[in-house]
């Protein structure tokens, strides 16, 4: 072959060959960019691995700064770009101040200024798209903003809200490891945006949901502690499928361990004291049929030794829309300790009223025994001090009447002392009562200056009365004990006050509605009372400074007790200022109920009358077991002109009455044989005047309770015995002198 | 006596990042002596080597940026990538040169190798790493065993980036350096290393020759402005291809002597273009001479698989059944995601260290895919291009 036909064909050879390399070389591009486009799925793959990894971690973050930092993390992580920024709008649609999280972000954050006015603009523009995509520098720039390539993505709430700005992106300076951002990237970007934007949505539901689970697992602790701490059992019955769950405190109640007592309603049946069961029974049965509103059972359960626990069982069904009952939960409260505590309660308010009654008992044979030693000391006081005002009757040498009068006063300071006695026994035993009578305080406070004078000035002492000048006070209120109150702090100021004055002062305090306050000061300037003895001055038998009062002044020491006890009964407190030897000053308040002007004061049958007529004409009938009294009466009254006849027991009283005419009866009230208010009623039986002929009563029982038996029986009036001469004649000539 | 410990991650922050590694490395005992760590382009390196310090006083750390880590968990290529390797022990030392390339890269490592072995005289092996971008890698070991002598073996890696081939990172304690190199040598006696590398490309067609060159620059090919005729062959448009473009499938083939490729598998050794000059002159990983003849290549994935495999139990076979206490790693970039999916990947790093591994479980292991590698070959340190490389250490 000649060169010249070798080279045609070595070139076209080497053509062919050359050709093959490139094919080769060609054939190696070609495969990158095959490699290079799977690589670009992969990761397009890869990045919705990632987005689903995300997720996954997402929902386990505990707070919203957690979430928010694995949002800007997962931007980096899922588009391997530079910048991850989570940014959040407030509730007026704006961007706060600076991101929740950022990633990568290098540059100081001054430049958040920077990007959120950007955004903001950008966001306004782009309106509700989800996501856009900035390619361009130009734009950066202009915004002076250092990147070259950004995402950014609003996650919307469902009804269209921003909730938050997703931005991820490249600075100028690292664009150069990276390719240009693609639509491709975008699409995946869109795809974490509205999962991002679900997830933030629902963590605001998750976190609604968590707190109320937080919330109602507390109070379930707490429902578990309280059931706990108060040791209450629980059960709950399913009744379709006949199932219950019943409490550890259910069977620890009954002594059981957990595992000792299988959970099924026979658990509870058999338990049942046998009294019980039927009760037990239909009380469930009228609760799950809709009986009763709550079904509530106090009933005994068998425990585990064999002895029976008290339950109080409360439960509720749960019911259908039909009102039937699907589900029965209650409780059980062991009350043994409660009803043991009651069986005691009970034993213990037998006792007590047993006590009481023996206490009653005990009292009143007291009252009894004081009443009847009062009648009895008072039944021949009546005899000494009757003869002493017939004695001194008689001619008497000066002598002799100064030794009546020592008589007279003895037995006078006797009877107080008797008086005294009764008072406190009735204060101490409760039987007291106040009454509530119209009287004039004007004239009771002159009433008991008149009383009181003629002892002041045996003293030479000055008794005054300081007194708001009116005409007249009407008040409803206990005459009779406030009289006592105020004569025996009068009667003690003058006891103690050895010279100077004594003053009783009665201030008109507030008035209320139809009452009121009167403030009583009774000042005496006598020996006073030591700061020691003030604090036991209104204790029984108390005479003040005993070392200095008990020998130099008389008395039982028991007035102070009773006053104060009478006034405290009436409302009010007796308090006392008192100086050693300057004087002293017991004051109290009453408040009193006014009455009307026009109310009559009730004429007092025992006020004696203005003057007695020294001659009287009558036919008295005296009627009394005892010979002394039945003397005194008649030696008193025949000197006036009475005709006295004589009667020692009721029966022979009614006797006479019914065959003699008499003008007036004195009947003495305890007689062996019938006594005088069986006299008396057999009398007021008689057809005639002499059914009407008035009685008066003699006795020598002062107590209210007697003075109403008197009255009760048909007595027209009663004396106290002993018996004053001038009150017996009074008493007659009143009783003679009625039509 | 040195103790190796490994951890990695794809966490973004890089602080946590740190932390989650050291807490998986060293449990509660953080004590350490130097932290070599790896990490991918998006990492904030800065922090990174901080965030070591401050959590570990006093501890040395070197680093390199790379396109994707390996470590015994397997591999990951993203832009948030860390691996580190803890070295607790004193036998060790470490030195660093800032301001390496091509011309002067021998000085460099002349001045590298002497700070090493002041500090430690009885260094035997040196894990060195340098910018992968303008370097004269072979100058680089010639400079260090020049120091150490050739009997030192010298393993490691050059930086990347994430294939742009624009920038590589060393990190040295608190700096972050862009054209540093740093080298750890290991004193410690009882320890060996065991290196080899594979690539399983297939040079194709007719070769190219340098007809004009510089050092490490390739300024003509076939008398064509190198870069043209490279992209050329390559079919890409020489305007407009970048080295990103042409890395991945412009693997350049230089024949290797019979013995050597008969040890190696393959007669060729790959080198990488990392970096072209605006006058068309291209960036050579080591210096070449002109007249040298460069082959295009082609890769073949069963003969990848293949030269694995068959390195992987030449390793195995030469270690007498010991299990190694560390292995370093480094990866061609353009083996990763630029040539396998991500199963495939997983596949050749699951056939690496299966056979290294103990009972199922990987030693310490801190990998990297960059732009170059070292490993012996034919008794030599020498720098590869486009390989696995595994170096693999060993107690005596």
């Amino acid at each position: 072959m000649t060169e010249k036909e070798e080279t045609p064909a070595f070139e076209a050879l080497k053509h062919r060959y050359d050709e093959l390399q490139r094919r080769v070389t060609r054939f190696s591009v070609v495969e990158q960019e095959l490699i290079d486009t799977r690589n670009r799925l992969d990761c397009e793959l890869g990045r919705y691995g990632r987005i689903h990894a995300f997720s996954t971690r997402a929902l386990q973050a505990a707070s919203d700064e957690a979430f928010a930092i694995m949002v800007a993390d997962a931007l980096l992580d899922v588009f391997e770009l530079e910048v991850g920024l989570f940014w959040l709008f407030d509730a007026q649609g704006l961007l706060l101040p600076q991101p929740a999280a950022s990633s990568g972000f290098r540059a100081g954050y001054e430049s958040f200024a920077s990007i959120r006015s950007w955004l903001s603009s950008r966001i306004t523009v782009q309106q509700d798209k989800a996501c856009f995509f900035a390619a361009g520098s130009v734009e950066f720039q202009q915004a002076g903003l250092d990147f070259s390539h950004m995402l950014a993505g609003c996650c919307r709430h469902p009804d269209g809200k921003p909730l938050a700005l997703l931005i991820t992106g490249i600075s100028t300076a690292a664009a150069k490891f990276h390719e240009a951002l693609s639509e491709n990237k975008a699409q995946s970007f869109r795809v974490f945006t509205a999962q991002v934007a679900a997830l933030y949505a629902n963590r605001a539901s998750a976190a609604i949901i968590q707190k109320q689970m937080i919330d109602l697992h507390e109070s379930e602790e707490r429902l578990t502690l309280a059931i706990k701490g108060s040791e209450i059992g629980f059960w709950d019955w399913f009744l379709d499928e006949g199932a219950i769950v019943l409490s550890h405190e259910w069977k620890a109640m009954l002594g059981y361990r957990d595992e000792e007592i299988v959970d099924n309603p026979d658990a509870w049946q058999s338990r049942i004291h046998p009294e019980d069961i039927d009760r037990s029974l239909q009380l469930v049965e009228d609760h799950i049929t809709g009986m009763t509103e709550t079904y509530e059972n106090l009933h005994r359960l068998r425990h585990k030794d064999g002895y029976y626990v008290w339950i109080m069982a409360r439960g509720r069904a749960l019911r259908d829309e039909k009102g039937r009952a699907r589900r029965f939960v209650g409780t059980h409260l062991d009350i043994s300790r409660q009803k043991a505590l009651e069986e005691r309660l009970r034993e213990a308010e037998e006792l007590q009223r047993q006590a009481r009654e023996q206490a009653e008992s005990a009292s009143q044979a007291k009252s009894i025994f004081v009443a009847s030693m009062s009648h009895e000391i008072r039944t021949p006081m009546n005899g000494v001090i009757g003869m002493l005002q017939l004695l001194r009757d008689t001619s008497l040498t000066p002598a002799q009447s100064s030794l009546v009068t020592i008589a007279e006063q003895s037995a006078t300071a006797l009877l107080d002392i008797i008086g005294d006695i009764l008072d406190i026994s009735k204060v101490e035993a409760g039987r007291v009562e106040i009454n509530h009578e119209p009287f004039d305080l004007l004239a009771l406070l002159k009433n008991v200056i008149q009383l009181m004078r003629h002892r002041a000035e045996a003293k030479d002492i000055l008794l005054e009365c300081q007194v708001t000048k009116q005409r007249e006070c009407l008040v409803l209120g206990d005459e009779g004990r406030l009289r006592q109150v105020l004569i025996n702090l009068i009667g003690n100021a003058i006891k103690f006050t050895d010279r100077g004055s004594v003053r009783l002062a009665v201030e008109k305090g507030r008035s209320t509605i139809n009452r009121h306050s009167f403030t009583f000061r009774i000042t005496d300037t006598g020996v006073g009372i030591s700061s020691q003895a003030l604090e036991h001055v209104f204790e029984p038998f108390n005479q003040g400074d005993s070392n200095q009062n008990v020998r130099s002044h008389a008395g039982t020491g028991l007035g102070l007790a009773i006053s104060q006890s009478l006034v405290q009964l009436m409302g009010g407190d007796i308090t006392v200022t008192s100086e050693k030897g300057g004087g002293s000053e017991f004051r109290f308040t009453l408040a009193l109920p006014l009455t009307s002007p026009r109310t009559p004061a009730p004429v007092l049958e025992n006020d004696l009358p203005a003057a007695i007529p020294e001659r009287l004409a009558g036919r008295i009938l005296v009627v009394d077991d005892s010979q002394t009294s039945r003397m005194v009466a008649k030696l008193m009254m025949e000197p006036t002109g009475l005709k006295v006849d004589l009667a020692c027991d009721g029966e022979e009283a009614v006797c006479k009455v019914k065959k003699g005419h008499y003008d007036a009866i004195l009947m003495d009230c305890q007689m062996p044989g019938m006594d005088g208010y069986e006299a008396t009623r057999q009398i007021r039986k008689l057809q005639d005047k002499r059914g009407r002929v008035p009685v008066i009563a003699l006795t020598a029982n002062v107590e209210t309770g007697f003075i109403g038996e008197c009255y009760a029986s048909g007595m027209s009036d009663h004396l106290s015995k002993p018996v004053q001469k001038l009150s017996l004649l009074a008493k007659i000539a009143h009783h003679l002198a009625k039509p | 006596m040195l103790e190796f410990f490994s951890a990695s991650t794809r966490m973004v922050n890089s602080r946590h990042a740190i932390l989650e590694c050291l807490e998986a490395a060293l449990g509660s005992n953080k004590k350490c002596d130097l932290v070599m760590l790896h990490a991918s382009i998006g990492h904030d390196y800065h922090a990174l080597a901080d965030e070591v310090r401050r959590q570990i006083p006093g501890v040395r750390v070197v680093g390199a940026s790379c396109c994707g880590i390996v470590g015994s968990e397997g591999v990951s290529e993203s832009m948030k990538d860390l691996a580190i390797m803890a070295v607790r022990g004193p036998e060790l030392a470490v030195a660093h040169v800032d301001g390496i390339y091509g011309h002067n890269a021998f000085e460099k490592a002349v001045e590298l190798a002497q700070q090493l072995k002041t500090q430690k005289p009885g260094i035997t092996m040196i894990h060195f790493l340098a910018s992968g971008i303008d370097i004269a890698n072979d100058r680089a070991i010639a400079g260090i065993e020049s120091v150490f002598g050739p009997e030192v073996t010298i393993f490691g890696a050059t930086s990347s980036d994430n294939m742009r081939g624009v920038i590589s990172y060393e990190i040295v304690d608190d700096q972050v350096l862009e054209h540093g190199a740093w080298a750890v040598g290991f004193a410690d006696p009882s320890l060996e290393v065991d290196t080899q590398a594979t690539h399983g490309f297939l040079a194709v067609g007719e070769p190219m020759v340098v007809t004009r060159a510089e050092g490490t620059r390739i300024i003509e090919l076939n008398g064509r402005p190198a870069w043209q005729e490279y992209t050329s062959r390559l079919g890409l448009d020489p305007e407009k291809a970048t080295c990103g473009d042409s890395i991945p499938v412009g693997a350049l083939a230089e024949e290797l002597p019979t013995a050597l490729a008969e040890e190696y598998g393959n007669p060729h050794l790959l080198r990488v273009v990392t970096k072209r000059d605006a006058d068309g002159a291209m960036h050579y990983a080591t210096t070449i001479r002109e007249g040298t003849r460069l082959w295009l290549t082609v890769r073949d994935e069963e003969r990848i698989f293949a030269d694995m495999d068959r390195m992987m139990a030449a390793m195995v076979a030469r270690v007498g059944g010991r299990r190694p206490v560390a292995v370093f790693h480094a990866d061609c970039l353009a083996r990763g995601r630029y040539l396998f999916n991500r199963v495939m990947k997983e596949e050749l790093v699951g056939r690496m260290q299966f056979p290294l591994s103990c009972d199922g479980i990987a030693p310490p292991w801190l990998g990297m895919y960059g732009f170059g590698e070292f490993a012996r070959l034919g008794g030599a340190n020498t720098y590869h291009n486009y390989t696995t490389a595994i170096y693999a250490i060993y107690r005596r």
